[in-house]
């Protein structure tokens, strides 16, 4: 199997150095996997689950905050602000976030106090999925 | 000359507050290294967030876009212009804050539709006292900068950019430019500025240029990207200015440190001469009052 570069990048750590066979990413319209050779492109990526398959075969899976990501020349690099793995969620913290955030949408709020829960409902929703399919 | 005693009280004061400068000394140097960490980790995502928007835009260079729009049509005179600060929390780090203060000031003169957004204590209350236009509920601290204080800070610059409150956003703060210096900057952060990310534009001119699909479009690629990367140049703001601070802060406590040594040592003598001389003093005495009883004698 054809393997490309891969990158991926948080903004506090590099959280994957080497080379891929295979990555899921969670973009606005659905996921989107990307295997070797691909056309060069880039996508936004929304909060959601990452997953993709090192050149070993391990299997890796991620949480990622906004962000996006360039496939160029076989080259893939994901950007995002957050990038977490599956065990390293606080569960607690992202329910306590979850529930602040719905308490915001339920007032009355301007339209970007809006967006802005709304996104920070979808980085809560995304951890604690992730964090339920671990059956932590 | 100042009695004995005096001298001694006088030499407790310094070193007390030798302590508390030696002390500071050392946790401004521990707090320099955790930041410095912290810069060091987020320079892969800064760099590599600025050569993807820079590809986007030589890919789609006759693009407008919201966060690109340099709303020319507005005269300078009536651009409302936000700048936001970066100060520390305390003082006590030498130059630190005024050479930040200046900056702003600078920016202010002969102007009006300035408004500022001071991060850090310092800041706040000196710009309280001039009667400046400051956004009181811009509160933020410096201290441990996280991405979370930095998103909040462009959703805001952000939303008030894109609803024409604001017509250019900048920021004020220190850039460490190596470990002994640090200079006071002012940068752009909307809109962007095309030119900053094309410098390499020219140079590929002849290559061929691959083609890349945007997915959904590039409208929206750029929708995710810029707000990315502003949250990514004020984090990174954040942290050199952070860095900076307390890389002034123990250059200051060290310069007070030594210092403090200095008059220690130079009171020491003057106490060591003072008691010498009061002994000297006091043998003449005895001495004297010795002689002075014999020739009763």
């Amino acid at each position: 199997m054809n393997t490309f570069g891969l990158n991926v990048i948080a903004s506090d750590k590099d959280f994957y150095h080497g080379r891929g066979k295979s990555i899921s990413l969670p973009a606005k319209d659905g996921a989107i996997t990307i295997l070797a050779h691909h056309a060069d492109m880039m996508v936004a990526i929304v909060p959601g689950e990452m997953r993709f398959q090192a050149e070993d075969n391990t299997w890796y899976t991620a949480i990622v905050g906004g962000g996006f990501a360039q496939i160029i020349n076989n080259r893939v690099t994901v950007l995002a602000d957050s990038i977490e793995k599956p065990e390293d969620i606080d569960l607690k913290r992202a329910r306590d976030a979850k529930e602040r955030a719905e308490e915001q949408l339920r007032q009355k709020q301007s339209l970007q106090e809006y967006y802005v829960s709304k996104a920070s409902l979808a980085r809560a929703m995304a951890r604690m999925k992730a964090a339920r399919d671990k059956g932590i | 000359m100042a009695s004995a005693k005096e001298i001694q009280s006088r030499m407790r004061s310094i070193q007390d507050t030798m302590k508390i400068t030696s002390a500071m000394y050392m946790i401004s140097s521990s707090k320099l290294k955790k930041a410095r960490k912290t810069l060091a980790d987020t320079e892969p995502y800064f760099y590599s967030l600025q050569s993807a928007i820079g590809r986007v835009l030589r890919h789609m260079e006759d693009t407008e876009h919201k966060y690109f729009d340099e709303r020319a049509e507005i005269a300078p005179e009536a651009r409302k212009i936000g700048y936001i600060v970066v100060s520390a929390d305390k003082g006590l780090a030498g130059a630190y804050n005024h050479n930040v203060f200046k900056i702003a000031e600078d920016c202010m003169e002969n102007r009006e539709n300035v408004q500022l957004f001071v991060l850090g204590e310092v800041g706040r209350q000196y710009f309280f006292k001039k009667d400046v236009d400051v956004d009181t509920n811009f509160r933020f601290t410096v201290q441990k900068p996280t991405m979370h204080r930095a998103r909040v800070i462009s959703e805001k610059m952000i939303a008030m950019y894109l609803e024409g409150e604001l017509d250019e956003v900048h920021i004020i703060y220190t850039r460490m430019a190596n470990a002994a210096t640090m200079v006071a900057e002012k940068k752009q952060l909307l809109p962007l500025k095309k030119a900053a990310f094309n410098t390499s534009v020219q140079k590929l001119v002849d290559i061929h240029q691959e083609e890349i699909e945007m997915i959904p479009s590039a409208e929206e690629v750029l929708n995710s990207i810029v707000p990315n990367y502003l949250r990514g140049m004020i984090y990174g703001c954040l942290v050199e200015s952070y860095a900076s601070e307390h890389n002034s802060r123990m250059m200051a406590m060290d310069a007070a440190t030594s210092s403090a040594r200095d008059m220690l040592k130079d009171l020491s003598i003057k106490y060591n001469r003072v008691r010498q001389a009061a002994i000297t003093q006091e043998i003449t005495e005895v001495i004297s009052g010795a002689k002075a009883q014999k020739k009763k004698l």
